[in-house]
C-alpha cells in the first residue's frame, strides 16, 4: 500500500472513531497502530512502548502535574473571591465595572493557575451572580467570565504551552515569558469592550454605584498580597533564569499550599481531593500526550509533516493566504475538540510548515494559544461554555453564554490579528532574556 | 459462574482504585522531591544528582497507573456532541465496538511493552546516571498501567453488555 492512502486511513480512522465517541486518547492510539501494521507489520509494533517513554519521561513534562496541582489548590484555598473584591473595588463607578473587574480577576487568577477551567469557574462562581445582581444582561455577564477564564492558556503558567514546547522542541521558560504581554493586550482589549457596551448601552451593563473609599481599596489590596508573591515567585524565577518551569512549579504549589493552610482552608478531606482531581485531569493529559506521540511517530514515518510543507511552498501563495488556512484549521479543530489535543494533534504536522515560511516557533505557540482559546468559547465544544453554564444560577440557559461569548471570540480574533502583524509584540519580552 | 464474574469484575474496580492512590502518593513524592532540589541547589548549594532522572520515572508513573481510575469515573475526553444526536440502541453499539477497540490497543501497549520490559531485565540494562537504575522497572510502568486500564475496560464492556440487554427487554 503506498503512503498516501495509509496516510487517508490513519487520519480517516482516527476521525471515525472520535466521531464514534471514542476518547481521544483511544482513537489516536488505534489509529496509530493501524497506521504502523499497515507501515512495517506486526514487527514495528516493537517500537511502541520506546516511542511513547522516551518523550514522555521527560523533565519539563513534571510540570504538567505540578501546575494542575498548583492551580487546584489555588482553587480551594478561596482566594479567588479577595481578587474579584479587589479588582471590584479599583473599577468601581468606571462604565461596565463589574464585568471589566471579572476579566481583570480572572487575568490574575490565570497566572496562577495553569488551566482554563479553574479560573473561570472560581471567577464565574461569584461573579456572575453579583453582575446578574446589578442588572446585567446575562449573555455579557457569561460571555466576559466564558472568554477571560480562557486567558489561563496564554497567561504563564500554562499547561498548553509546557506541551507545545515539549512537542515542538521549544524552550517553556521562553514560551512563558512570550504569553505575558499578549495575555495582558487579550485582556485589555476585553475590558475595552465592555468598556465600551457600558458607555452606549448602560441598560445592560450598568455603572457602579456603592460608595468604596480608599482604605476599602487599599484594604482588598492588602487581602491579595500572598497572590503578587506567588506570581512573582513563579514567573520572576523563571523569568531571571534562576529556575526552570518545573521548579518553579514545586516552589508555586509549596507556596500555594502556605497560603491554604493559612486560610483554614487546608483539612485533611481537601487535600485528598485535591490530590485526587489533580491525577485525573493529569492522568487524562499525559495518555493523551502518549497516543499523540504515536500519532506524531506514524504520520513522521509516513513522511507527511514534510510533504506538507515542501507542498505549501510550491503553492507559491503569499503567506497571509497560508497562515489564514492555518488558523481555520486549527479554529475547526478547536471547536470539536479539547485544547489538550488540538496542540498535540495539530503542532507536528502544522509547525515546519509555520518554520519554513520564516517565523518562529515562539510566536506560532503563542498565536495558536490565542486560536485555541478561541476554540474554548466556541460551540459545539466550548469547555468553557459548559462550565459557565454549570456554575451560573439556573435562569441562564446555555444559548445565553454561547451569545454572550460570540463578541468576546470576534474581540480575540482581531487580538489574534494584531500579534500575527505585529510578531514583534510576543517576541520582543523574551528576546530580553538571555 | 456468575458471581464468579461479578466478584472478578469487583476486583478489577479495585484495582483501578488502588493504581490512583498510588498515583496520588506519587504526585506527593514528586512535589517532595522537585522542591527538595530547589533547596537543595538555591539555597544549600549542594545539587543533587538523582532528582531529575528520578522525577523523570515518577511522571510516567503517575501518569499510567491511575488510567483506569480515570476511565472508571469517565474523565476520559471524548467528543459526545455527535454521538448524542444518535438513537440510543446506535450509541450502545458505538460504546461497544469502540470501548473494545480501546481494549485493544491496551493489550498492544501490555504486550509490547512487557517485551521491553523483560528485554531489559535480560539484558541487564540500567540507566547511564550515577543511579544505574534497572530500566526493566521504569519499562515496567507502561504496561502495567495499560493492564488496569484494559481491565477497568471490561467492566465498562460489561456495563454496556447489561445496560443495552436491559433496553431490549423494554
Amino acid at each position: 500500500m503506498d503512503s498516501v492512502t495509509i496516510t487517508f486511513i490513519v487520519i480517516g480512522g482516527f476521525l471515525v472513531l472520535l466521531f464514534m465517541g471514542m476518547p481521544v486518547f483511544g482513537a489516536l492510539g488505534a489509529s496509530s497502530v493501524a497506521g504502523i501494521l499497515l507501515v512495517q507489520g506486526v514487527r514495528g509494533l516493537g517500537a511502541v512502548p520506546g516511542v511513547i517513554y522516551d518523550r514522555l519521561a521527560v523533565f519539563p513534562l513534571v510540570a504538567v502535574p505540578l501546575f494542575i496541582l498548583m492551580g487546584e489548590i489555588i482553587f480551594h484555598s478561596g482566594i479567588g473571591s479577595n481578587i474579584f473584591t479587589a479588582t471590584n473595588r479599583w473599577f468601581n463607578k468606571l462604565p461596565g465595572s463589574m464585568g471589566m473587574a471579572s476579566v481583570a480577576a480572572c487575568a490574575i487568577f490565570s497566572a496562577l493557575c495553569g488551566v482554563s477551567v479553574a479560573g473561570a469557574a472560581t471567577i464565574g462562581s461569584f461573579a456572575i451572580p453579583e453582575m446578574l445582581k446589578r442588572g446585567y444582561n446575562k449573555s455579557l455577564a457569561t460571555g466576559c467570565v466564558a472568554a477571560s477564564g480562557g486567558l489561563a492558556l496564554l497567561i504563564p503558567p500554562s499547561v498548553a504551552l509546557i506541551l507545545y514546547g515539549v512537542v515542538g522542541d521549544e524552550s517553556v521558560g521562553k514560551l512563558f515569558i512570550a504569553g505575558i504581554i499578549p495575555g495582558i493586550v487579550l485582556a485589555g482589549l476585553m475590558m475595552a469592550y465592555i468598556f465600551i457596551i457600558g458607555v452606549l448601552r448602560p441598560d445592560i451593563a450598568p455603572r457602579g454605584n456603592e460608595e468604596v473609599s480608599w482604605k476599602m481599596k487599599i484594604d482588598a489590596l492588602i487581602q491579595i498580597w500572598p497572590v503578587a508573591v506567588l506570581i512573582i515567585l513563579v514567573l520572576g524565577s523563571i523569568y531571571k533564569g534562576i529556575a526552570t518551569p518545573t521548579e518553579a512549579a514545586a516552589v508555586g504549589c509549596v507556596g500555594s499550599l502556605v497560603l491554604a493552610f493559612f486560610k483554614k482552608k487546608l483539612d485533611w478531606k481537601t487535600f485528598r481531593s485535591i490530590l485526587s482531581s489533580t491525577i485525573s485531569t493529569s492522568t487524562m493529559i499525559m495518555l493523551i500526550f502518549a497516543s499523540a506521540l504515536l500519532f506524531g511517530y506514524v504520520l513522521t514515518r509516513l513522511q507527511v509533516p514534510q510533504e506538507l510543507a515542501s507542498y505549501v511552498t510550491t503553492l507559491d501563495m503569499p503567506n497571509w493566504v497560508i497562515l489564514i488556512f492555518i488558523f481555520a484549521l486549527i479554529y475547526i479543530m478547536g471547536m470539536f475538540m479539547d485544547v489538550v489535543s488540538v496542540i498535540l494533534i495539530s503542532t507536528p504536522i502544522l509547525l515546519p510548515i509555520v518554520l519554513q515560511m520564516g517565523y518562529s516557533s515562539l510566536w506560532f505557540g503563542i498565536v495558536m494559544a490565542i486560536a485555541c482559546e478561541i476554540g474554548t468559547e466556541t460551540p459545539p465544544v466550548g469547555l468553557n461554555l459548559f462550565v459557565i453554564k454549570g456554575v451560573s444560577p439556573p435562569s441562564v440557559s446555555l444559548m445565553d453564554v454561547i451569545r454572550g461569548a460570540i463578541p468576546f471570540a470576534l474581540v480575540e480574533t482581531l487580538g489574534l490579528i494584531i500579534f500575527i502583524v505585529f510578531p514583534g509584540l510576543v517576541l520582543w519580552l523574551p528576546n530580553l532574556i538571555k | 459462574m456468575k458471581q464468579f464474574w461479578k466478584s472478578l469484575l469487583h476486583v478489577f474496580e479495585q484495582l483501578s482504585r488502588l493504581g490512583a492512590v498510588l498515583a496520588e502518593i506519587c504526585l506527593v513524592l514528586l512535589l517532595a522531591l522537585v522542591f527538595h532540589e530547589v533547596i537543595a541547589r538555591y539555597v544549600l548549594n549542594k545539587p543533587t544528582l538523582y532528582s531529575v532522572e528520578l522525577s523523570e520515572y515518577l511522571l510516567i508513573f503517575l501518569a499510567f497507573m491511575a488510567a483506569g481510575r480515570v476511565l472508571q469515573e469517565d474523565k476520559h475526553v471524548r467528543m459526545l456532541s455527535f454521538v448524542n444526536l444518535l438513537p440510543a440502541n446506535v450509541r450502545y453499539g458505538f460504546a461497544l465496538f469502540t470501548s473494545i477497540i480501546v481494549l485493544g490497543f491496551c493489550a498492544i501497549l501490555v504486550w509490547q511493552g512487557t517485551k521491553a520490559s523483560v528485554t531489559a531485565l535480560k539484558g541487564g540494562y540500567h540507566s547511564s546516571s550515577l543511579l544505574e537504575v534497572p530500566l526493566w522497572i521504569p519499562y515496567a510502568i507502561i504496561p502495567v498501567g495499560s493492564l488496569l486500564l484494559g481491565l477497568q475496560m471490561i467492566v465498562r464492556i460489561n456495563r454496556i453488555i447489561e445496560l443495552s440487554t436491559d433496553i431490549d427487554n423494554q
